[in-house]
């Protein structure tokens, strides 16, 4: 305990650096500018900014995009309860009753409420993943290759059942990021592998402007096909940003809940924060003494999804910083600028980069107060982003990827790559396809392949043995049950529904004609 | 879905079939080797196979989904399609003339293209627009942020503009 509040001191040292604090405020406004524009989310600001964090150090890229990463659910909300606009997919929920709170004049209160209960959360969260982080990474130094594989095919067959969607889609998805991933020279043998002859593939496909390419450039085509219209913006003033005595009773535990609930989402594969905030409004709707205001601007609604969302986040980040294995598609994104910067994530780090781990926890504490002190002052300044042309947005998006993808390698086939694989995400995305599977895949499949062709020449062969083992064995058993049980249940479902019931649909035994 | 939506999805299916065989056809050219040895072909080929197997199922379920509700008027109503071309190949243009008209010209052609294109009454605050976000680009990723763009005379002119 004492070990983590010197290192934890440490990393407010450094995190309050005026480089890491610029970062950090860089982040939240960007953050929080993405979640209010719909269209452009946290991922889509990440895979822009992705190869502009070449220009920084690798602290600062992972401040700078926990700062997006946090502030995109601040941003999200404020459109959501103010316009009914859900900047972002996490903050679907909040519109239902946000809006409905807009309505009622009580937006102030609504937008007060989100932003500390996304604080609490936030702070929660961050609590949660120093320990978590701590006590996983620890454990992870025991894992051989078989144990990451099961975490590797157990976090992808996950993701497939949680992203939503149609599951065979997902599951083409996630294989052909894993295709992709193959390309280039084989690590172990040497051999080029699907390269036709080309000695730029050889070095294997860049993740860069395939992640721009599928998040930003594609987001940009999806936009760009709807027709502009104008919005009206409403104003929120000062006074009225104060909840009543009432609203703030009501509202704190859902808070707490939410927080709590948030962050045991976010360790799971799949879209974290949007299951979170779900999984939030359900809950606190079965709590409540009062489940009929639901729908019609129940403050509970708004604090509880807001704080799930947010602690999602801090969940999120622990299976990458403990394990060094992605579990959403925004930390395949931290991912890449890590490995941008040359640096393996997993168990080690924490023990080799101890002072990247506390800055980036000390600087998301910072961040979070850095969020709640701008967002309620300058709510009318954000929402009035939404006012910028999109013949102007989308074009000057186009551009930062363009130069952000040729700034790394100065390729002209990387160029290229961004222009096709955005047109691939946008045809893929209008078909009903989730491209963020494949990037997923991507990420975690050459992770994959090494640890089968290690666990199966460590076991000389035998499949039983690299399944077998029991951890791994514990991870396939569980997650097949998450992947079988649902439409087993359903099944279950429909074959009651078919059965008879007795007195409903069938004659009761006359008992007097047997007499 | 509409006829056109629905031709979209088969078209799409087709082309994720295609891929698939492809790359599993590929995958068994290399050296699978043995379960002791897995080769640099083992892999990607039981990728390829799962692939295959997922697409061709998709396939059979657009085909099927397809002949089940037979022929519907195509929409197009609200679709931007010019934006959407413009992008891409502005996206495509952009890697073919940035080596020879370096950043500046190259960069100002493409998002005057967009522009337009976005908001096609506008042409001459497009051009100027566009000037400005490729003057204003250079100057922030080159000077700023140190980026290596492709100079020529006129970008070693603006690097040099105030020292």
């Amino acid at each position: 305990m004492w070990e983590i509040s010197q290192n934890l001191i440490a990393g407010f040292n450094a995190a309050l650096s005026p480089t890491y604090v610029l970062y950090a405020l860089v982040g939240a406004i960007l953050g929080t500018v993405t979640g209010v524009l719909p269209g452009l989310g946290p991922l889509g600001a990440m895979a822009i900014l992705l190869s502009f964090t070449l220009t920084m150090d690798d602290t600062g890229a992972m401040i700078l995009f926990a700062g997006i990463y946090y502030g995109a659910m601040y941003g999200g909300s404020t459109t959501s309860i103010l316009l009914n606009i859900p900047g972002e997919a996490a903050s679907v929920v909040t519109c239902i009753d946000g809006y409905e709170m807009s309505k009622r004049g009580r937006a102030g209160a609504a937008l007060t409420v989100s932003a500390v209960g996304s604080f609490i959360a936030g702070t929660i969260s961050i609590l949660g993943l120093m320990f978590a982080v701590l006590f996983l990474s620890d454990v992870a130094l025991r894992f051989g290759p078989a144990e990451f594989l099961a975490i590797g095919v157990c976090g992808l067959t996950l993701l497939v059942r949680l992203s939503g969607g149609s599951i065979l889609q997902s599951m083409i998805m996630i294989l052909v990021g894993m295709a992709l991933a193959t390309v280039g020279v084989d690590f172990l043998s040497g051999i080029e592998r699907f390269t036709f002859g080309n000695l730029h593939l050889s070095q294997g496909i860049e993740f860069l402007p395939v992640a721009m390419g599928i998040f930003g450039i594609s987001e940009v085509l999806s936009t760009a096909e709807e027709k502009e219209y104008q919005q009206s913006v409403k104003k929120v003033k000062m006074r009225e940003l104060l909840p009543t005595r009432r609203e703030w009773k009501s509202s704190v535990p859902s808070m707490f809940r939410g927080s709590f609930l948030g962050f045991l989402i976010g360790l799971i594969p799949g879209p974290s924060p949007v299951i979170a905030t779900f999984v939030s409004y359900i809950s606190e709707k079965k709590l409540s003494k009062h489940p009929e205001k639901f729908g019609k601007g129940a403050i509970e609604a708004v604090a509880g999804p807001e704080a799930a969302n947010n602690a999602a986040v801090g969940g999120a980040y622990v299976p990458l910083f403990a394990l060094g294995i992605p579990f959403t598609p925004a930390m395949a994104m931290v991912l890449g600028a890590l490995m941008l910067h040359g640096l393996t994530p997993g168990p080690n780090l924490i023990r080799d980069r101890a002072d990247l781990f506390w800055t980036v926890v000390a600087s998301m504490y910072l961040g979070n107060f850095m969020l709640v002190a701008l967002n309620l002052p300058l709510v009318n300044v954000f929402v009035n982003i939404l006012r910028v042309p999109k013949h102007i947005l989308m074009p000057t998006i186009v551009l930062i990827c363009m130069i952000g993808v040729y700034s790394v390698n100065s390729s002209l086939l990387d160029l290229l790559l961004l222009a096709v694989f955005g047109f691939v995400g946008y045809i893929l995305r209008s078909s009903g396809f989730q491209p963020a599977p494949l990037i997923l895949a991507m990420v975690i499949g050459p992770m994959i392949e090494t640890s089968l062709r290690q666990a199966l020449n460590i076991t000389g062969g035998s499949i039983t043995e690299v399944v077998c083992r029991p951890i791994g064995m514990t991870m396939y058993i569980v997650t097949s049950l998450v992947f079988i049980l649902p439409t087993a249940m359903k099944l279950l479902r429909r074959l009651q529904s078919k059965a008879p019931m007795p007195g409903r649909f069938e004659k009761r035994p006359d008992r007097t004609s047997r007499i | 879905m509409d006829g056109n939506g629905r031709r979209k999805e088969t078209i799409i299916a087709l082309a994720l079939l295609g891929f698939s065989a492809l790359y599993l056809v590929s995958s068994f050219r290399m050296e699978i080797g043995s379960p002791r040895n897995p080769g640099p072909g083992f892999f990607p080929t039981v990728i390829g196979l799962l692939l295959t197997v997922c697409t061709g199922i998709y396939v059979m379920r657009v085909l099927r989904k397809s002949a089940a509700e037979g022929r519907s008027a195509p929409s197009v109503a609200g679709r931007n399609y010019r934006a959407i071309a413009a992008i891409i190949a502005s996206g495509i243009l952009y890697p073919l003339i940035l080596g020879t008209l370096k950043f500046l010209v190259s960069t100002f052609l493409v998002t005057c293209v967009m522009l337009y294109v976005l908001k096609p009454r506008k042409i001459f605050s497009s051009i100027f627009l566009a000037l400005a976000m490729a003057i204003v680009s250079f100057m922030i990723f080159s000077r700023l942020l140190g980026v290596g763009l492709p100079m020529g005379p006129l970008e070693i002119l603006l690097f040099n503009i105030g020292g």
